[in-house]
């Protein structure tokens, strides 16, 4: 596939820590954290101590999407780094499969399946401490933790799964919504530096 | 335990790796007290999933004693809130004795 970038100027390459990548294992994840991991500590972008919670977020979304998607095109994540004009700076980070959707990757649960009606229901069961599909009492830490760790000031987590919509930012939580349709489950997370 | 020697990468992610730990796990590795020291020196980052498979593999492999006792030293992160939460949802308390080093032993 060619992209047609003719008056696009170039950006720091630096700055693309992860270019958008398919995955499908969690071998492949664990590789595209440590690589990542390392290339931000070599691009020297933003606050170092920014690049543990970047790479532990990314894998955890990352993790997620491979063992829980049922993605038939596999899983696909990318990490920028954005230098903002008026002086911010942040890491972004971004996973997408095209599966099941979280709605029903939980109702798989029937302990949870009266609480996930809908996309909008599940995208907010899905953030709370121990809640997965699996119905295993130990699982279910992953999304919760990446919840907990968005919710400090200036971080924004977007969680688009089927029609569910979910923003969490800065210390707080809007109601989950009802948006347009994606056939699977985003997740996007901001972290400023 | 020097944990890096394991894995010789910065960032652990999976809740597989965590049974590497557990795989070369025995009693040689308790101290006279009865406590296990595992040193992260060198690890950079670790995934609230690989944490909460390593605690729930400690105490099924060192939980013989009711004096379960784990020191985790150099800890690339500080507690927080999600840490106590999986420490919680095992039936482990988790203190930070200092920056850097957890200390975990039966609620």
């Amino acid at each position: 596939m060619e992209v047609d970038d003719r008056g696009v100027y170039g950006q720091d390459q630096r700055q693309l820590i992860l270019p958008l990548t398919r995955f499908s294992t969690e071998r492949e994840v664990e590789d595209l954290v440590n690589d990542a991991y390392e290339k931000l500590k070599i691009s020297g972008l933003g606050a170092p101590n920014m690049y543990p919670i970047v790479s532990e977020v990314f894998g955890e979304l990352a993790m997620n999407a491979v063992q829980h998607s049922e993605s038939p095109i596999d899983a696909y994540g990318a990490i920028q780094f954005y230098d903002f004009q008026d002086g911010g700076s942040r890491f972004s980070c971004a996973v997408a499969d095209g599966g099941i959707g979280i709605r029903r990757s939980l109702e798989r649960n029937p302990q949870l399946k009266p609480r996930v009606r809908y996309d909008w229901d599940a995208v907010l069961v899905a953030i709370e401490e121990r809640v997965s599909g699996t119905g295993d009492p130990h699982r279910g830490i992953g999304l919760f933790g990446v919840a907990e760790e968005m919710r400090r000031p200036g971080r924004q987590t977007i969680i688009h799964s089927g029609q569910g919509w979910l923003d969490i930012s800065e210390g707080q939580q809007n109601p989950p919504g009802r948006t347009t349709l994606f056939p699977g489950t985003l997740v996007f997370v901001s972290v400023p530096t | 335990m020097r944990v890096f020697e394991l894995y010789k990468r910065p960032v652990l992610v999976t809740r597989d790796s965590a049974h590497i730990i557990g795989d070369i796990l025995g009693t040689e590795y308790l101290d006279n007290n009865g406590e296990l020291y595992l040193d992260f020196q060198g690890i950079e980052a670790v995934t609230p999933s690989f944490i909460d498979e390593l605690i729930g593999i400690l105490e099924s492999k060192v939980a013989n004693n009711q004096e379960f006792k784990v020191i985790l030293v150099n800890f690339p992160t500080r507690l927080t809130s999600k840490y106590s939460a999986i420490g919680r949802g095992r039936h482990i308390k988790i203190d930070e004795i200092q920056p850097g080093q957890w200390e975990l032993s039966r609620e």
